[in-house]
């Protein structure tokens, strides 16, 4: 038995943390170029399974979004399946499974992100694919209209037919306010109505160019043909404009905000409770996640042992933090318990939070964040297309590929009087939304 | 297509009889254990005692408290998570290498000595209903209680396997004990091992802790096969305020070891099975009344497989909607299929299972299957090579036995005034409350 195990042991049976930390990560290997027109590629050989994966990612998200015409990176991101000046409408998708492969996309506040995976035979085709669609796009009326049509049914399925679905729309409007992260990607139905097509095609024109763009090819590949390909396919993309990013501007908060949300949907009262937060990068990011960790992750965790096992007044509670690149917000989750008053349940949770600020956390708690920071950084690294999203997005977060690599060393650098002080400093009242979701009938009794 | 094969893995037996697979993968220090148990809902004395039953397995030992397991899990930075099937149960873990054999041997105590402490049981008991009630508001939940209370009326596969407020309330920590004693002496076991560990340590320390489990016999659940359906039904589950209506139109089928089995998987592919299926090529590329419409083959009831159609769609689209898929059914039951539909969704189906063997958890999650069809590890590749000889003319015949439109069951939730009216026309249109 090695050392570290017998200190794992050691957990076990004496129920307190020993320091420990992850001897034998395989780091993940890489290079990465940047094309004449801007594309930045970064290329990751993996070929223990003959399979690959792209990932294309576009630094727009909805924080580049006119106020006006909300919606629209997402909406963007479903013509991209439409069709191009060489592929038929319909036929992207065709392309991409009549070779085996899966793939998808997705729209934050920050990025749109395209992805692949499939049989590496496949790669090729997809590269083609991938770069006709970032500047040979059709964007016709057909596409826009029946996009349209679909968007909202997604709305309606992610937001407004599920319970307690739009806390995440009220959250951002709520805390992020007069910013543009003030409204969430899936936007407004009314914005993507009336916006014309010459609107569509000149944000396409802006964005989709390649120096706003990261390319990363991960897997089973041939790096000399797979440069070739890039060079041919991406090469000739022409360079776009240089896009002018917008700085976040967010106006100080005022005070709590409360709001209480009527939610026919919901059998149990919900809370959501939102905090402004820390920037992606920014060294409390790391100490913050772990003590949502420690408040929130596991059954030993604070919030779990007090309101779901010793008070029983919650089914749920639980808390992570939300990092965008220009803002930050910690969010709380707390689901009553079939007749438990939502009150309660707030104000545990608070109580929990004080007792972090009064007190700080302990040897045990410490180590056992630290050791789910480390599982999370190593076991996540697995699979071609998500080393693939990752590398993409320490290049594009970051401009530092290698923070894939790095990342856990900024939670070892995180002490234990770090987690008291992003509590102290973090959960302030003054910087808080709180939401209540109330079923019919629980409203009706109180 | 390159040739894609099952990962080598090697085999053991403990020296009760348990036995061991284990499939390396060194390509980073971390390893998985699931240790199953063929036991599941269909054991199931009152709804939901067995699911109760797996859920108390960590809240307590002859020697650890609740709280001591949950901080012991939590210090080595993993979970255990305990999932409780129709025929199987199972608690698996994935975690950093270093902690495999610690991680090991909490697991086998909590699976082997649970205690079922009067607290712990009421509090789980509590939270089970709780849970539920928290469940009940998902639309796709519903939809999905008014589609299996018709597909199994009066079976044991239309139970809640979860339980329900009712049974929940009424179950006795006498019960729940006698449930685990089946699943502890009675049940069939095996053990799949994943990622970076040393063989030799690993079979020796499984056998320290499972190998005391006695030798038993294989008690059989109360799961007969069910009565095929003959002709059409319908039932919804009512929502307050929808927006949209959760459809759930389906079929049962073969079952995987059935020889035209690799047939229906196909004809799954091309009818819901991929983005460019026919049924969301229509609802959702060229009408756009949907976000996604998708079908599956559920095979958790082994003795009640079925072909699952599912999608949310716009209030104003569903008669027209389900008027589609059942149009899409008939068309998929009645007409040779294309060249060129037959080799995209082969090749889909092909590439689906390449994008499925890569991560120590997608081979296990695949080992499973195989193991618990009855089938080897090599059956999913005896499945491809299937799917690549057909042609449209053998599935033709597959078509013809085995898809059959006039049997389907079609369910939703939704608006009880607007769903109610449009399945009258396709069945009794019965109401299903979920309890």
């Amino acid at each position: 038995m090695t050392l570290r195990q017998l200190l794992a042991v050691a957990i076990i049976a004496a129920l307190t943390g020993t320091a420990v930390y992850a001897q034998n990560y395989k780091p993940l290997k890489y290079t990465e170029y940047t094309l004449p027109n801007g594309l930045q590629v970064i290329l990751h050989r993996d070929n223990s399974v003959p399979i690959a994966a792209t990932v294309l990612h576009y630094k727009v998200g909805s924080r580049y979004e006119d106020p006006a015409r909300t919606g629209f990176a997402h909406f963007f991101e479903h013509l991209m399946f439409e069709g191009t000046d060489s592929i038929p409408r319909g036929g992207v998708g065709d392309i991409f499974q009549r070779a085996g492969g899966e793939l998808n996309a997705f729209t934050s506040f920050d990025k749109t992100v395209y992805h692949v995976k499939l049989p590496s035979n496949g790669l090729q085709l997809a590269m083609w694919v991938d770069a006709q669609r970032m500047r040979d796009l059709r964007v016709d009326t057909i596409g826009i209209e029946t996009q349209r049509g679909v968007v909202k049914e997604e709305r309606k399925q992610r937001y407004d037919n599920s319970p307690y679905g739009v806390w995440n729309e009220k959250m951002f409007t709520l805390l992020f306010k007069g910013s543009g992260y003030g409204w969430t990607p899936i936007g407004s139905s009314q914005h993507i109505d009336v916006a014309s097509l010459k609107e569509f095609r000149d944000f396409y024109d802006q964005y989709y160019v390649p120096n706003n763009a990261v390319l990363v090819v991960s897997g089973d590949f041939d790096e000399n043909e797979v440069r070739k390909y890039i060079d041919v396919y991406y090469g000739s993309r022409p360079r776009g404009k240089d896009i002018q990013r917008p700085v976040v501007a967010m106006p100080a908060m005022n005070g709590e905000i409360r709001e209480t949300i009527n939610d026919n949907k919901a059998q149990l009262p919900g809370l959501f409770i939102g905090y402004r937060g820390v920037k992606l990068g920014d060294p409390d990011g790391y100490a913050m996640e772990m003590l949502t960790d420690i408040l929130a992750n596991g059954e030993s965790s604070r919030m779990y042992r007090r309101l779901v096992d010793k008070e029983q007044v919650a089914v749920q509670a639980s808390t992570f933090p939300y990092q965008l690149e220009q803002a930050g917000a910690i969010v709380l989750v707390g689901i009553a318990a079939p007749g438990a008053d939502i009150a309660k349940v707030e104000n545990l949770m608070y109580a929990e939070i004080d007792s972090v600020i009064k007190n700080g956390v302990t040897d045990a708690e410490f180590q056992k964040a630290k050791n789910i920071a480390e599982m999370k950084f190593i076991s996540g690294k697995k699979g071609v297309l998500e080393n693939a999203l990752a590398l993409a997005d320490a290049k594009a977060t970051f401009n530092n590929t290698d923070y894939v690599n790095t990342e856990i060393q900024n939670f070892y650098r995180v002490t234990k009087a770090d987690l008291q002080r992003v509590a102290k400093k973090y959960f302030e009242t003054k910087n808080r939304v709180v939401l209540t979701f109330m079923p019919s009938a629980e409203k009706k009794k109180k | 297509m390159p040739r894609f094969t099952f990962p080598a893995y090697s085999s053991h037996t403990l020296r009760n009889g348990i036995r061991v697979f284990i499939i390396p993968d060194t390509s980073q220090d971390v390893a998985g254990i699931s240790v199953c148990a063929r036991y599941g809902a269909i054991h199931d004395t009152t709804d939901g005692v067995v699911g109760l039953m797996m859920s108390l397995l960590t809240k307590g030992t002859a020697t650890k408290t609740a709280t001591d397991i949950a901080t012991a899990i939590d210090a080595m930075g993993t979970t255990f998570r305990i999932a409780s099937g129709w025929e199987s149960s199972r608690v698996s873990c994935t975690m950093l290498t270093e902690y495999f054999e610690p991680a090991l041997r909490l697991m086998g105590d909590c699976i082997l000595n649970a205690s079922f402490a009067d607290d712990e049981f009421e509090r789980q008991r509590k939270q089970a209903i709780s849970d539920h009630s928290f469940d009940l508001s998902d639309p796709g939940l519903r939809a999905s209680c008014a589609f299996i209370d018709t597909m199994f009326a009066g079976h044991t596969y239309s139970h809640y396997r979860t339980g329900t407020v009712q049974s929940l309330q009424s179950l006795r920590r006498e019960e729940c004990i006698a449930a685990y004693e089946q699943y502890r002496s009675n049940s069939e076991w095996y053990i799949i091992v994943t990622g970076n560990v040393e063989t030799n340590h690993a079979v020796q320390v499984l056998d320290d802790v499972f190998g005391l489990l006695p030798k038993s016999d294989f008690v059989q659940g109360r799961a007969d096969a069910p009565q095929q359906r003959n002709g059409m039904a319908s039932a919804f589950a009512h929502n307050d305020s929808s927006s949209q209506s959760v459809l759930m139109i389906g079929q049962r089928t073969i079952h995987p070891s059935h020889p035209d089995y690799a047939g229906v998987l196909l004809l799954n592919t091309m009818f819901g099975g991929y983005f460019l299926s026919r049924i969301n090529t229509i609802l959702r590329e060229e009408k756009g009344y949907t976000y996604g419409a998708g079908s599956y083959i559920d095979t958790q009831r082994s003795k009640g497989c079925m072909i699952v159609t599912s999608a949310s769609v716009g209030e104003q689209y569903t008669a027209e909607s389900i008027g589609i898929i059942l149009n899409e059914w008939k068309r998929l039951a009645t007409e040779q299929v294309s060249d060129w539909e037959l080799t995209r969704s082969s090749t889909y189906v092909t590439g689906t299972f390449a994008r499925s063997i890569e991560t120590p958890q997608q081979l296990a999650a695949l080992f499973r299957d195989a193991y618990e069809l009855g089938v080897t590890p090599d059956y999913h590749e005896s499945i491809l090579r299937q799917i690549a000889g057909m042609t449209p003319q053998a599935l033709r015949r597959i078509q013809e036995s085995h898809i059959t439109p006039g049997n389907l069951v079609v369910a939703a939730s939704g608006n009880r005034d607007i769903l109610k009216p449009i399945l009258l026309s396709y069945g009794n249109a019965t109401e299903v409350i979920p309890a």
